[in-house]
Order: structure tokens, then C-alpha cells, then sequence
């Protein structure tokens, strides 16, 4: 018997041997593969209900066609039951930064979350269990220039490998800080645009990546030339009239990003065509000057009322699915959004925002492959994220997250028996 | 000078311990919180609203799926059938009924817990509690339409709970007559921690309200060992302590009053079984958070547990640093708990989400909407709200879609019969 074992394992190893050897000799050599869904939701075009089919090439969405078919004659995965959506970009977020989003000294252009970005951070597997391939990094809201955010994609094992635009926009606190008035925080801004504009005549080389300029100069030039977009947080309306002011002063291009107070300027951002992102809390209590009573401000609504289009970023107190993207979207619908503005207001609106929609934020012929399989409707709490790619290599499996068992099932989902 | 205040303080508790005689709470039920409203018309009695709801998907509570039909209320009740008064016609609404909150820990006007005793069985949270509290009126406007309030969690027993209306046509919330009030305990952290935290009074600006001095227990051991004290004193095996007055504990032995304990841990969960084993009493589990790892435990004895809320982070979360399971709640239910949710100290007004989380962690949506109405109301003695049945109290909501979805918009709420917000008129 012993002697018969041999043959039937090297017959076995090349059986093995063929079954693997046999698909990479066709088309999915090159990174080729169609990813068949039950519903397609595009954003840029219809969503397909009678089922989808997406061809990917090259970590790049090369078609997108109605119907299970496959004209590219490419290995093929189906998913009738699931909905395949492109990968949602979070608008806004400090996640991910190791220790601290905000310098402490007023002024810091040159400084970069790229230095402070932690690749191995649970932020960015987290972002993937909720359908996020995209999200914009950025310091945070106490600094008067408080540095550069990136918008990256949450897989990496170097902040450089994550990054998917590099100068995404300098973080301006038009907001007072601390123990400062509006008067001098403004005074403050502009002393330092001012100084930067002079500076420029002054400095020893024009060229751009000369490493004689400062770095201060090399990130204020951008700024004043418009290749480094401004992020210019306001809390109260009166940050939003004070942003367009700078903005039109130093020739500033960029966006705002709103606070739970400022709602009452949407009316001028949509006057002035400046695009915006809603405070992550878009039901606020908003307590009646005259009245005494709390009111709830529905956010999304009102932003879709004075014609602004919306984008939403995740409430940054979420936990688990708690009020993160989708969930948001499905927020928004419950305020009076369809469900195709609600589903583009977490991809392709944040997407153009950030200036990245070329790259992300829908599935187009020519994007990159980041798409996104749920087990259902994304804005149902009863689906999950399946399945993830991001510029066509799959980086998320459901059925391989460890961590999500011991978060479902406690510390005692992983023995066999009860703990005790 | 400081040991001035510290005697003060002792003579403020000693007077007020003894302000408390033991036949105060006997004439509670008559109160029934009612002294802020003396001389007031009682909200309850005011005239009641006429409704119909013509072709809604009618989500029952008691965890069957929707069904389409119509639904009319009259006097406060719901009828099965057409009735007079206004229609209200949505294309597409489902109707509910509100969502019971039954640990209220939201719309206290001051501290929750009366910490100059451990054990203060006799205090009533309805003495507690700001009916005009804004957090309220958020709950009863986002589905919740009973509140039942606990006393705070820092004592070893916190005293008596108290059933609301969320809120009423007097910009109010206002208590439900006749509700039992359950006898809450604390165990774990929470009491012991307050003393240990406060004791010796090491920092002299602690506040002398919160730092007495010497307040027992100090540990988990102390905590159980106290309960045992009394409650076998109550069953007349040990003498009582001083001056303690065991009338609640011996209506819990009796199966009179329903005893709430809070309990987060696994030694907890196994603490407060043990002493329920010693000493003859049934009760309610608070919290649970660890109560998968016990599930058969717990499931055996068919025990409820008010569960939630959901933690945002799942490892060392609360005072307990207990290691949660995001499906605890399915997992105990499997087991054959009766799961009840809460939002807690989040208030009603997440309560909602709780429930729509639910359905993401093992329950389907018709059973997250049971453990929110019907369940937590047959669990503090309302029998006849949390469902949408014939002669049931009117406490319904009217949704856009199924309630258990974010994407479902409010648009009409009933409390007690009483029209407490309306989106369903044009414009």
C-alpha cells in the first residue's frame, strides 16, 4: 500500500499544478478579471437593478455593461445577491494620524500629514469595512495655518504608497482659537499671505523645487498660486463672508468646510459657487435665540434647498458602522434626498471636491478600480462590505477579517467552548 | 477649617438621613411625582386627538412582519378599524408603536444618585427628574414615546424607577399613572468606585456632597457582601443593619416588586446570580455587556436583559472595562434571554439606532422593533403600550418606511392620544 501513495501524490501536486497554472494563461495574467453584481450603482449613470458587470483591466475600470456578459472574455466573479458600488471618499478626516491634528504654534504651512500618517492604523481597516477606498487627511481645525492634508487610499505600508493626491489643500482656521478674537485672527491671516506675497520677490530661486527655498515659502507659493487648494474651516457664518474676503484679497482658490453654526451661510456659498463640505453632525440641535426651545437642523436638506451640492463626511463620534459614510447617506435620504444625491454626496460630490472625481468617487471607464461589494442595499444597517478593490487588487475579505469576528462575537467568539 | 466642613457635612447627613422616615415611600403611588404639577389640570386628562390612518403597513411590535391596513384612534385607544376623525393618508408610512425607553438615564436636574448612603432604597427618581427637560422632547421627536427613569448608577441600590409619557401637550413629560416602580442595585465599579475615589478625602476641593467619608463598599467584594446583609436580613436570617428599612427588599423577595441589577462583568453577571440563588429573588439584568460569555448561564434561567447600547469601541469600554460582543444581544437571545435594548445615557433619542443596529448585528428589523416596544413594555408592567393592537394605549408613530431603517423620516407622533408632532401637513 505504502508504495502506491507515491504516484497518487505527484498526481495529485499536477493536478494542483494545472488548476492554478491554467487561469493565469488566459487574460488574468495582465490583472484582468469582471466582477459581476445583482445591482451596479455607478453614480455617474443609471443603477443597474437588472444586474451589472465590470470589467477591470489593469487596476482601471476598462467597461461597465447592463446584464451578466462578458465581451472581454475575462475570469469572471459573480454576485447575484450583492450590490457592487464604487468605493465611497470620505471628505474629511483626522483618522489615522498618530498622536495629535493640530500644531500647537499658529502658523505652520510647511507641516504635512504625510509625517504623521500611520499606515498600520485600525482608522484605515476600519474605513474598508465601511466601503471607504478614498479619504482626505487633514489637520485639524485649531491652527490658523495648520498644515497640508493628502487625500489617500486607506492601504499601504508607507504614508507614500497611500497617497492618491498630494497637495489636497492647506487646513486655514478662520475660527478664532482660544484666546484670540476673530478681529486678530483674521489680522494674523493676512499678515501672513502678506509677508508670503512679499517674500516671493525676495527669495533666492522662483523655482519651485529649489531645495534653497524655505519651506514655508514652497508651501505659500502653492497656496498663492493656486496649486495647493485652501481648506478654510468656519464655524460661524461670519467665517464664511470672512473666507470669501481672503480668498478674493490673495487670490486663493479652494473650499470651505462648514460648522454645525454656519448653516445659514449656504445661500452665499451657493451665490458664489464656492463648494463646501457639511459639519460631520448633520442633524445639529440649534437652540432658538428668542424662544429658549432646541431645534434639529436637518443639514443635508438644506444644503440640497439653497442648490449647494451636498457632500458628507462621517460624524467622527462613529463607532462600528455608527453614523460612518453610508450610514450618513442614508441619514441624508431620511431628510429628503433621493437616494442616487445621497450616494453621490459620499463619492463622486467629495470626489470633485477634493479634485481627485479623474482618479475616484464612480464607476466610469478610465477610473481607478476602486469598487466596493455590499451584501445588500448600502444604506440598509443590515448590509456589509463583502468585498473591496482598490486599483483592482482586492484588499478586503469579509470572510478573512478576524478582527470583525471578535468584534461581533466577543473575546469568546474564537474559542470553541464558553470563556469563562 | 476643614475639619469644620467635614463635621458640617456629617450633621447634613445625619439630618437628612433622618428626613427620610420609612413611611415615606408607602404613600408614593398616590404622589406618583406629582407634586411640581399640584394644582395643575393633569396632562393625562386633557381631550385626546381623533385619528385615522388609512392604508399604513401596520408594524405591530410583537415582532410580526408589516402588514397593510387601517388604523384609527379614539380616547387614547387604538382602534382596528376606520374611525372619525382626521385621516391621515401617506402613500407608503408604516405605522409603529413609540419606542419604550426602560432605562431612562437622561433629564435628571442634578446628580442621579444620593450618595450620601450607600443604600437608599427609598429614594424615587420621580423626585429626580426635570419633566421639561429639553432631552424629552428629543426623545418623544425621535419615536420614543415612554421613558421609564432610573435612579444613577453610583449607588449600591439606587432606589425606585418611575414610567413617563416623553412627552405631553404641556411641553412636558408626564409620569404614567399606576406604573410599577422597579428597585434598582448597581453592582461592579461603578458604587465603589465613587467611594474610593472620594475616600480619605485626600483633595479638599472635592466637593464635601459627593465625599462624606468613609461610604462602604470600597471594593466588588464589599458590594456583594452588603447586598447579602440585606437582603438576608429581609428574609429575617441575619439581624437588619441599623436603621435600615427592608420594606422594598422584602417586596422583592415576595415577588411584589421587580428588581433591576446592573451588571456589566462576567463576575458580576455571576455575582448577582449567586445572590439571587442565596437569598430567593428574581431579576432583571442591566447592561450584560459581557453576557455572551455566560450565555447559557443566563439563558437557563430565561433571565431579561436590558442590553445596549451598542459601544463604539468593543475592549475596555465603561467603567467596567468590559470586552463587549457587538452581537451580544442575538447571542443572549439565542440563548433564551428576553432581550430588551437601550439607548442609555444617550437618552430616547438614540434609542432608534440602537434598534437599526440591531438589525446589523443578528436581529431582523421586526424583531429589533419588538425589543424596543413591546418587550421593554411588558418588562416594566405596561402591558397595554408597545403594540399596535385593538384597544391598546395610543402611543404610535407614523414613518415614512420601516422604522428600523435610516432612511424612514418621522412623520407623525402620538403620545397617550395626544398629537405631540405632525410633518404629515403640506408644506
Amino acid at each position: 500500500m505504502k508504495t502506491l501513495r507515491f504516484p497518487w501524490v505527484v498526481l495529485a501536486l499536477a493536478a494542483v499544478a494545472v488548476i492554478t497554472v491554467a487561469p493565469t494563461a488566459s487574460r488574468a495574467a495582465d490583472g484582468e478579471y469582471v466582477i459581476q453584481a445583482g445591482t451596479v450603482v455607478t453614480i455617474d449613470g443609471d443603477i443597474l437593478t437588472e444586474g451589472g458587470s465590470v470589467f477591470v483591466s489593469g487596476g482601471r475600470i476598462e467597461d461597465v455593461q447592463p446584464g451578466y456578459v462578458n465581451p472581454w472574455g475575462a475570469t469572471v466573479q459573480k454576485h447575484e445577491t450583492a450590490w457592487l458600488m464604487p468605493g465611497l471618499v470620505e471628505a474629511h478626516s483626522q483618522g489615522g494620524l498618530w498622536r495629535g491634528t493640530n500644531e500647537r504654534a499658529p502658523d505652520t504651512p510647511f507641516v504635512s500629514v504625510l509625517d504623521g500618517l500611520d499606515p498600520l492604523n485600525d482608522y484605515f481597516t476600519d474605513l474598508l469595512r465601511d466601503g471607504v477606498t478614498t479619504v482626505f487627511v487633514v489637520p485639524g481645525d485649531q491652527t490658523l495655518l495648520g498644515g497640508q492634508g493628502m487625500v489617500i487610499k486607506p492601504v499601504g505600508r508607507t504614508a507614500e504608497e497611500m497617497i492618491v493626491r498630494r497637495d489636497a489643500g492647506l487646513k486655514i482656521a478662520l475660527a478664532p482659537r482660544r484666546g484670540t478674537s476673530r478681529m486678530a485672527q483674521l489680522a494674523e491671516l493676512r499678515r501672513a499671505l502678506t509677508l508670503a506675497r512679499g517674500a516671493e520677490a525676495l527669495e533666492v530661486t522662483s523655482d519651485p523645487d529649489d531645495p534653497a527655498r524655505s519651506a514655508r515659502q514652497v508651501a505659500m507659493s502653492a497656496l498663492l498660486e493656486g496649486r495647493l487648494p485652501a481648506v478654510m474651516t468656519c464655524v460661524a457664518p461670519v467665517d464664511v463672508v470672512n473666507a470669501f474676503a481672503i480668498m478674493d484679497e490673495f487670490g486663493l482658490t479652494g473650499f470651505i468646510r462648514l460648522g454645525s453654526k454656519s448653516r445659514r451661510a449656504l445661500p452665499l456659498l451657493a451665490e458664489r459657487g464656492v463648494p463646501c463640505i457639511l459639519p460631520d453632525d448633520i442633524e445639529p440641535l440649534e437652540t432658538d435665540a428668542e424662544t429658549g426651545k432646541s431645534e434639529r437642523r436637518y443639514l443635508a436638506a438644506e444644503c440640497k434647498a439653497a442648490g449647494v451640492p451636498v457632500v458628507i463626511q462621517a460624524n467622527e463620534a462613529s463607532g462600528y458602522g455608527m453614523r460612518s459614510l453610508w450610514y450618513q447617506a442614508a441619514v441624508a435620504v431620511s431628510q429628503g434626498l433621493t437616494r442616487a444625491e445621497a450616494l453621490r454626496a459620499v463619492s463622486l460630490a467629495p470626489a470633485r471636491v477634493l479634485g481627485v472625481e479623474d482618479r475616484v468617487g464612480s464607476i466610469t471607464k478610465g477610473k481607478d478600480a476602486n469598487l466596493v461589494l455590499w451584501s445588500g442595499d448600502p444604506l440598509d444597517p443590515a448590509s456589509h462590505v463583502d468585498l473591496a478593490w482598490i486599483e483592482g487588487d482586492a484588499v478586503y475579505d469579509r470572510t478573512k477579517d478576524r478582527k470583525l469576528v471578535r468584534l461581533l462575537d466577543g473575546v469568546a467568539g474564537s474559542r470553541p467552548a464558553e470563556g469563562r | 477649617m476643614r475639619r469644620l466642613a467635614l463635621g458640617l457635612a456629617v450633621c447634613v447627613a445625619a439630618v437628612s438621613a433622618l428626613a427620610l422616615p420609612a413611611d415615606r415611600v408607602d404613600a408614593r403611588p398616590q404622589n406618583n411625582g406629582q407634586q411640581r404639577n399640584n394644582g395643575q389640570q393633569n396632562d393625562g386628562q386633557r381631550a385626546k386627538a381623533e385619528l385615522t390612518f388609512v392604508g399604513v403597513t401596520i408594524v405591530d411590535g410583537l415582532g410580526g412582519a408589516g402588514t397593510s391596513g387601517t388604523v384609527s384612534i379614539e380616547g387614547g385607544r387604538i382602534r382596528m378599524r376606520t374611525g372619525g376623525g382626521r385621516r391621515v393618508d401617506v402613500e407608503g408610512a408604516y405605522l409603529a408603536p413609540g419606542f419604550i425607553e426602560a432605562n431612562g438615564r437622561t433629564g435628571y436636574v442634578s446628580n442621579a444618585a444620593e450618595v450620601t448612603r450607600e443604600m437608599t432604597a427609598n429614594v424615587d427618581v420621580a423626585d429626580l427628574v426635570d419633566t421639561r427637560s429639553s432631552e424629552f422632547r428629543e426623545a418623544a421627536f425621535e419615536g420614543c414615546t415612554t421613558v421609564v427613569m432610573v435612579p444613577g448608577t453610583e449607588n449600591l441600590v439606587g432606589g425606585l424607577t418611575q414610567a413617563y409619557h416623553a412627552w405631553g401637550p404641556d411641553e412636558r413629560a408626564f409620569p404614567i399613572e399606576g406604573a410599577p416602580k422597579d428597585l434598582t442595585v448597581t453592582m461592579g465599579n461603578s458604587p465603589s468606585r465613587q467611594t474610593v475615589r472620594n475616600f480619605p478625602p485626600r483633595r479638599p476641593r472635592v466637593p464635601p456632597s459627593t465625599s462624606i467619608y468613609a461610604r462602604r463598599p470600597t471594593t466588588r467584594m464589599g458590594v456583594v457582601w452588603m447586598l447579602r446583609q440585606s437582603f438576608l436580613a429581609a428574609k429575617g436570617v441575619q439581624p437588619p443593619p441599623d436603621d435600615a428599612d427592608l420594606t422594598h427588599y422584602r417586596e422583592v423577595l415576595d415577588g411584589k416588586r421587580q428588581l433591576r441589577i446592573q451588571a456589566r462583568a462576567l463576575q458580576d453577571l455571576n455575582g448577582a446570580m449567586r445572590l439571587a440563588d442565596e437569598a430567593g429573588f428574581d431579576f432583571v439584568a442591566e447592561g450584560a455587556e459581557e453576557g455572551y460569555m455566560l450565555r447559557s448561564e443566563l439563558g437557563k434561567r430565561g433571565l431579561t436583559v436590558i442590553a445596549g447600547p451598542l459601544p463604539s469601541v468593543t475592549s475596555g469600554s465603561g467603567p467596567d472595562a468590559t470586552e463587549t460582543a457587538l452581537r451580544n444581544a442575538r447571542i443572549l437571545r439565542d440563548a433564551g434571554c428576553r432581550v430588551v435594548l437601550t439607548a442609555g445615557v444617550g437618552g430616547g433619542r438614540w434609542l432608534r439606532e440602537q434598534g437599526m443596529f440591531a438589525t446589523r448585528y443578528g436581529f431582523s428589523r421586526d424583531e429589533a422593533l419588538a425589543a424596543l416596544t413591546s418587550i421593554p413594555a411588558d418588562l416594566c408592567g405596561l402591558k397595554d403600550r408597545g403594540r399596535i393592537t385593538e384597544g391598546a394605549a395610543a402611543d404610535v408613530v407614523l414613518w415614512s418606511g420601516h422604522p428600523m431603517l435610516p432612511t424612514s423620516r418621522i412623520l407623525l407622533v402620538v403620545v397617550d392620544g395626544h398629537v405631540v408632532l405632525d410633518r404629515t401637513a403640506p408644506g
